[in-house]
């Protein structure tokens, strides 16, 4: 078990890809699409999600690793264009890219960059689907794939959680679970639990959704050279 | 035995033979059939088992056009693992794939770490390098990759496995990938590798696997709407379009040579009756030439197939000469009187030609030896067809047809002028002579086998297209390291490793694909371990460097226990089989109880730098298959033409023992040995490159003009048969000349070398037949 679940890491890649396509798929957390409506449950979450449109946020992300003494900091921002683009631009403590289009993931930094297809790989295909399927609002395709447990915190100003554990027995190797909290349209955090113990924290904030981006625009968000990093 | 008695045995055996032959007709175009069976030579012999090893039994396909083209070549790559002729098809790392380079490597990572393990591994643990190590590892635990090092750092803090797959990716540089499909470098085309079952040169097998391969394409393409293109390269798909370019030309060659001669027939027999009872020496002879070679288990080539209708232009001289002799017989003549006239004739021009193939037929070629049999077979059994079935079919003998009357006239016509100008006759000898002199110190010989067999140059530049979108090793040139055992070879593939990767800094080279990649020796291997476990403090070293940078104490304990005690041994080539890097042992190959390892070269900047970068290391060759194949080639050509002059030499002998007259006995061989020699000299003249096939259809003009030297010698000594042997000869020089003429019009270079040689050839040695007759009357 030890030995499938870590030669899996070798994609580890596509499921950091997956850990940070969740982040836009709350709502506007600064109000840019206005009046804030609180899902009282799972279909209603969905709803909201499927109508978000294009996003961006800034996010922090905090790393814990058993290896490390103090947390790792990445901050950047992040992108979605429905159905399927999704653009990770970190800032902080380097700058790095990820972008997600056409059943490709592309990551660059300092050192090159690589393209994966992710058409061989069902972990990677069935994680970096899913992030679409939750913008998409797709509820049945995220049963397909997840156990899910929706809280509405009806007593925390309209706050709610909702946890996902992967139905497969190869993703659960890696990912235990994943943690959303947020507040009315706001998802305000993220949390990845992995099966070694170590997690990883998204905070978001400035969020804008309902974007539409012109063809240059698209170009320039979803490519390894990252637009401005102020929203 | 009554005439119709022998009519029916000839059918039904020729039937029989025929039925066996067509039953198990295969054929194959290997360029290996042309490459000497016995030689000697260890590099030889080494080029000659790698023709068809697994670097051979090899395809690349594209697809491209558009962004299901990965898509698509995943799914063509599965359908394709079902198919028979498959043994293994590789589109990309999946997660499988992913899972099985880890298990391999991973518990072996300490094994592994350096190729100069004293020197390297006590440098990496330094500690500044690992202070240097432990704020790359932080650096990297903040990147889009952090969760795969976060998963191997604990137990790998010095990125030993890291190290290892790097070292695996840049072997497979070819293909960028990662957890996707193959792609060509360019990123702009899907790319799927498969290994054959049979060999690419069984076209049979290749045809199917081909047509299936378009097949599946264009189903899934359609499913995914339709645009993408498909491009394959591997000798299979050229083996099998030069099959069917070969086919092509028999068919062609068979219409054209049938469709002449039976105008011939009519015009100069006023019957197809004729031709269908003279037919049937040609078929008889091919037919059980074909069955013999046939009999055993491997295929015949297509040349040989060619060259087996060069039978047709030889052996249907014998039933038109007893047909041409029948016709000026005194009528009411049975065939078998004129027989029995013109059968020491029949018999001594059947001898010569037969000893003059068998001289080919011991050939150190399996081609040429293929050939020289299928001749030496087939002569004999059309001779004996014409001596014994012929006449059962023939009637009483009638009077000679118009035609016949006139080439017979205007024969002795010539034959009496010439007489009267002896000048003329002796002249044309002396053109001859002078033809030869002239033309054949300027002969140009060309040595490449390759140019032999003519391939598609659509096909080429498609194969070209896709081995350019990998960066694939030259094809036909590698070094190779031989050992008796496998260690051993190892260790001297690490030693050819290191050369060629200095070669390659040198700029000799552009780089390698190495077995080194991949797997090294148990020497090197637990010289890394030892070298590892040597240092005693290692998890102290570790702790005070990765501490500094913010990783925790103990954090690598886990490291320092499997140093100590590694859960796995050393990797060797066994643990391979069943894992996604299976194909990286094809290059480690068992050679008659000896182990080669096969180094694949890019860019080579030439085999004497190459020969350079290995000197000194006993048992690693650099191995040029074109230039090897091409001094063989040189080496039997030149094995040929002395098996040329060696044929002539046996028939001039025959041919003084059998007329006890000097005089007649040169002037029977010299009407084939001024043709040959003037053949080459006009080949020579015209700058028309000549080749070992070439070399081999000296002696289809050397059998053929010797049998127009004693048909006039002969008619020399029995005058009252001038007119119609002159006139059998002129038919049956106009058929062979057809046939032959056909065979130069062919796309393959290797028949067309025949017809050209053989077509001019025997043309030369017609026009000497009336001075040999007017030369030898006078003696």
């Amino acid at each position: 078990m030890r030995r499938a679940r870590t030669g899996l890491a070798l994609i580890l890649p596509i499921f950091w890809v997956m850990s940070g396509a969740w982040i836009p798929s709350g709502e506007a957390a600064n109000g840019s699409n206005g009046e804030a409506r609180t899902p009282t449950n799972l279909d209603s979450l969905m709803e909201l999600l499927s109508t978000s449109g294009g996003v961006r946020a800034r996010f922090q992300e905090s790393r814990h690793l058993s290896i490390l003494t103090d947390p790792i900091e990445t901050d950047g921002m992040l992108y979605f264009a429905p159905p399927d683009r999704l653009a990770r631009h970190a800032n902080r403590p380097g700058r790095s890219s990820i972008v997600v289009q056409a059943g490709r993931v592309t990551f660059g930094d300092e050192t090159g960059q690589r393209t994966f297809d992710l058409s061989s790989s069902v972990v990677a295909r069935t994680l970096v689907s899913n992030l679409m399927v939750v913008f998409r609002g797709d509820l049945e395709s995220l049963r397909a794939q997840h156990l899910i447990s929706f809280h509405p915190n009806g007593g925390n100003g309209g706050g709610w959680t909702l946890e996902l554990e992967p139905r497969s027995r190869i993703v659960r190797g890696i990912i235990e679970r994943v943690r959303f909290t947020g507040t009315g349209r706001q998802l305000t955090a993220m949390e990845t639990h992995e099966s070694n113990g170590d997690r990883t924290i998204l905070r978001f904030s400035d969020i804008e959704t309902g974007l539409a981006w012109d063809t240059s625009e698209l170009e320039r968000i979803f490519s390894l050279d990252p637009p401005d990093a102020t929203p | 035995m009554n005439e119709a008695r022998v009519r029916w045995i000839t059918v039904v055996l020729l039937t029989t033979v025929g039925l066996y032959g067509a039953s198990r007709l295969e054929f194959t175009s290997s360029i290996k059939h042309f490459i000497p069976s016995e030689a000697d030579a260890e590099l030889v012999e080494l080029s000659l088992e790698l023709v068809d090893s697994p670097l051979v039994r090899r395809m690349v396909i594209s697809v491209g056009g558009g962004p299901k083209r990965g898509e698509v070549a995943v799914a063509l790559a599965e359908s394709l693992r079902a198919h028979p002729e498959v043994a293994w098809v590789e589109s990309g790392f999946d997660d499988q794939a992913l899972r099985g380079v880890y298990e391999l490597y991973f518990d072996r990572r300490m094994y592994l770490i350096s190729e100069d393990p004293t020197v390297e591994i006590r440098a990496m643990l330094e500690p500044e390098a690992l202070a240097g190590r432990a704020a790359d590892l932080r650096r990297k635990l903040a990147e889009p990759g952090s969760m795969l090092v976060s998963r191997t750092a604990p137990e790998d803090p010095l990125g030993l496995f890291e190290r290892i797959v790097e070292r695996i990716r840049a072997a497979q540089s070819a293909l960028s990938g990662g957890a996707g499909s193959f792609e060509s470098a360019s990123g702009e085309h899907a790319i799927v590798l498969l290994g054959l079952r049979s060999s690419p040169f069984d076209s049979g097998p290749q045809a199917k696997l081909l047509g299936y391969i378009d097949s599946e394409f264009a189903r899934l393409d359609s499913a995914a709407g339709g645009g993408l293109e498909l491009e394959m390269s591997g000798v299979n798909r050229i083996a099998v379009a030069s099959e069917q370019s070969i086919r092509g030309d028999a068919n062609f060659i068979s219409a054209v040579s049938i469709s002449v001669v039976s105008a011939l027939f009519l015009l100069v027999f006023r019957s197809l009756r004729h031709l269908a009872i003279a037919i049937l020496t040609p078929l008889a002879g091919f037919a059980v030439a074909m069955a013999v070679a046939l009999s055993g288990e491997d295929p015949v080539h297509g040349i040989t197939l060619g060259f087996g209708f060069v039978l047709i232009g030889v052996a249907i001289d014998y039933p038109i000469h007893l047909m041409n002799h029948h016709a000026f017989a005194p009528a009411g003549t049975r065939p078998r009187d004129t027989v029995v006239r013109i059968r020491s004739s029949l018999l001594l021009s059947g001898l010569t030609t037969t000893l003059a193939f068998i001289a080919l037929a011991l050939s150190d070629f399996p081609g040429l030896r293929e050939m020289g049999t299928f001749a030496a077979i087939g002569i004999p059994v059309s001779l004996m067809v014409t001596l014994v079935s012929i006449p059962a079919f023939m009637g009483p003998s009638t009077s000679p047809s118009p035609t016949q009357n006139v080439l017979a006239s205007a024969s002795i016509g010539l034959v009496r002028w010439l007489d009267a100008h002896r000048v003329v006759a002796a002249a044309i000898f002396g053109v001859y002579g002078m033809i030869s002199l002239a033309g054949i110190p300027q002969l140009r010989w060309e040595d490449d086998p390759s140019t032999l067999i003519a391939a598609d140059p659509a096909l080429l530049a498609e194969s070209e297209r896709v081995r350019q979108r990998i960066v694939d090793f030259d094809s036909g040139r590698f070094v190779v390291g031989l050992a008796p055992e496998v260690e051993a070879a190892l260790v001297l593939n690490e030693q050819i490793h290191r050369r060629l990767e200095q070669a390659t800094a040198a700029g000799h080279l552009e780089g390698i694909i190495s077995l080194q990649s991949f797997l090294w020796s148990q020497t090197l291997q637990r010289e890394n371990l030892r070298t590892l476990q040597s240092v005693s403090d290692l998890g102290d070293r570790i702790d005070r460097a990765y501490g500094a940078s913010g990783f925790r104490r103990d954090a690598f304990r886990n490291f320092d226990a499997t140093v100590a005690k590694p859960q796995a041994a050393p990797l060797r080539p066994e643990d391979f089989a069943g894992s996604p890097l299976e194909r990286a042992l094809d290059s480690l190959i068992e050679l008659d109880g000896r182990w080669a390892v096969v180094t694949y070269l890019r860019g080579a900047e030439s085999g004497e730098a190459i020969r350079n970068a290995l000197a000194g290391l006993d048992d690693a060759y650099y191995v040029d298959q074109k230039e090897i194949v091409a001094d063989i080639y040189q080496g039997y050509r030149r094995s040929t033409v002395r098996m040329v002059v060696f044929g002539s030499v046996i028939v001039f002998v025959v041919l003084q023992l059998r007329y006890r007259n000097p005089r007649h006995g040169l002037l029977a061989f010299v009407c084939a040995a001024l043709a040959a020699l003037a053949t080459y000299g006009i080949f020579g003249l015209l700058d028309v490159p000549v080749n070992v096939v070439s070399a081999i259809s000296l002696l289809v003009v050397l059998g053929m003009g010797v049998d127009y030297g004693i048909f006039s010698v002969d008619a020399a000594r029995s005058p009252e048969r001038l007119g119609a042997t002159l006139s059998s000869v002129l038919v049956s020089c106009l058929t062979s000349v057809f046939v032959f003429g056909a065979l130069a019009f062919s796309e393959q270079p290797a028949l067309r070398a025949i017809g050209l040689t053989t077509g001019i050839g025997i043309l030369f040695a017609l026009a000497l037949v009336p001075a040999v007759f007017v030369l030898a009357r006078r003696t």
